[in-house]
């Protein structure tokens, strides 16, 4: 019996054009790189923006770090005016947020009796200068033993003019009457050492120390402290936002104002740069 | 530049050894003529791309065989819900003849692939069971099985009796 075989497939004729190519192979075909190549220039790509985006990242963290807080900031809370004081803000973060919260009450409900003697910054920022004439007419009263003036009389002797009871108009510009000055908003015109002339500045005006001083000039002439960095040019500024500032300078309390007339302000930062100007006028 | 050496044998040495091997793989598995050719010329591509060392010239024959299996096996799978035209035109297809009583090619392409590869490799490169086994990764006794069933089912296929 004959055994089976597979000759059709072992002795299959294999077309001389198959062997051709097949020897032609190393002529036309590139040699593959190895895998470690074959993507270099994409894995170097892809390796160096990775580094560059993690390094960007990095220095944008930590100039954010750098510049978030400065050393001593003072945060205007909005409505009551309290302003409390972070200087050691070191320690402020370190705080649970219950003992931060309670010092910003005591704070704010100290300055809210204060800010029924205080004008609000709006109100400061939004009319500044226009002086307003008291409302209430002098009352003027005879006094004893004095005689009317006659309209026609110019032969008569004039009258004396009545000095006792009259009133003088109250000084300031606040519509208001002095009697009562305990309504809310409107300050006494005794002790006007908490009005303040105020800007708006943005931050990058401004040193890394966030110091701004104040130059007060009364008729071209300086009536403050030449010494610029002196306590009595020293601003109070408190932060609108991460950018803009609120720059506040008492002229009263620093003892600047002395008589009436137009003021003008300069506000210098720490570099004699000037950052604003403002003018007031006092009455 | 010095000429690669594949097991001692320069690249046209292995293909002018081992075509026949390689061809006989690749129109075992596949029907059309053309997609034989491709399989034929990619196993050599690889040989020459790749480069691989072998230790003598038996490893070099069987990685050529496995690796034509294996580019007949993806193309296959690539072309598995196509059907060519060329493949329906019969000087692309590629057939054996059935008329010769002893000769059963015909009946072995009809195999399914996993008995089809253990009896070509047995009876065709005479290759043992153990060698099989390396070739294919697969194990000894799983070969032995797939020699025992591929043959019965050749069988009866060509209807033949107990000889081989």
């Amino acid at each position: 019996m004959n055994k089976k075989n597979f000759n059709s497939i072992q002795n299959f004729s294999v077309p001389q054009n198959w062997i051709d190519n097949a020897v032609n192979i190393p002529k036309t075909a590139k040699k593959k790189p190895p895998v470690i190549f074959v993507n270099f220039s994409k894995t170097l790509v892809a390796v160096a923006s990775l580094v560059l985006v993690c390094c960007i990242s990095l220095v944008v963290f930590f100039m954010n770090n750098n510049n978030a807080v400065p050393s001593v900031l003072v945060i205007e809370t909005k409505g009551t005016s309290g302003v409390f004081e972070t200087d050691e803000h070191t320690q402020h973060n370190s705080e649970n947020n219950s003992s931060t919260q309670g010092t910003s009450k005591t704070e704010n409900i100290k300055d809210a009796s204060s800010a029924l003697t205080k004008p609000t910054s709006d109100t400061d920022t939004q009319m500044p200068t226009l002086p307003v004439e008291p409302t209430e007419k002098p009352i003027i009263e005879p006094s004893e033993g004095s005689s009317l003036p006659t309209e026609s009389g110019d032969d008569l002797p004039l009258a004396p003019m009545p000095t006792d009871g009259m009133v003088e108009p109250s000084e300031g510009y606040w519509p208001v009457d002095p009697t009562n000055p305990e309504v809310p908003g409107i300050p006494p015109t005794e002790n006007r050492d908490d009005e303040y002339v105020a800007i708006v500045v943005p931050k990058s005006k401004l040193t890394q120390n966030c110091k701004v001083y104040c130059l007060t000039y009364f008729n071209g002439e300086l009536c403050s402290s030449s010494d610029l960095f002196s306590s009595q040019n020293e601003t109070e500024i408190t932060f609108i936002s991460s950018s803009l500032l609120h720059v506040k300078y008492y002229p009263f309390k620093k003892g600047v104002i002395a008589t009436q007339g137009v003021y003008y302000f300069y506000f210098y930062n720490e570099n004699y740069e000037l950052v604003a100007q403002e003018s007031r006028i006092y009455r | 530049m010095a000429e690669e050496l594949f097991a001692g044998l320069s690249y046209e040495q292995v293909v002018q050894k081992y075509y026949q091997t390689v061809a006989s793989v690749c129109v075992m598995h596949i029907k059309s003529r053309h997609d034989a050719e491709d399989c034929f010329q990619n196993t050599f591509l690889k040989l020459y791309q790749k480069s691989p060392d072998f230790n003598s010239e038996s490893h070099l024959k069987a990685w050529l065989i496995r690796v034509a299996m294996n580019e007949c096996a993806n193309l296959r799978r690539k072309n598995r819900f196509t059907v060519s035209l060329t493949y329906v035109d019969s000087d692309d297809a590629i057939s054996f003849p059935d008329n010769d009583s002893d000769d059963i090619s015909w009946a072995l392409v009809q195999l399914e692939p996993k008995y089809r590869d253990v009896l070509y490799l047995k009876y065709c490169e005479q290759y043992k069971s153990h060698e099989i086994a390396e070739i294919l990764g697969k194990s000894d006794n799983t070969v032995r099985t797939l020699i025992k069933r591929g043959k019965e089912k050749l069988k009866k296929i060509y209807g033949g009796d107990d000889d081989e």
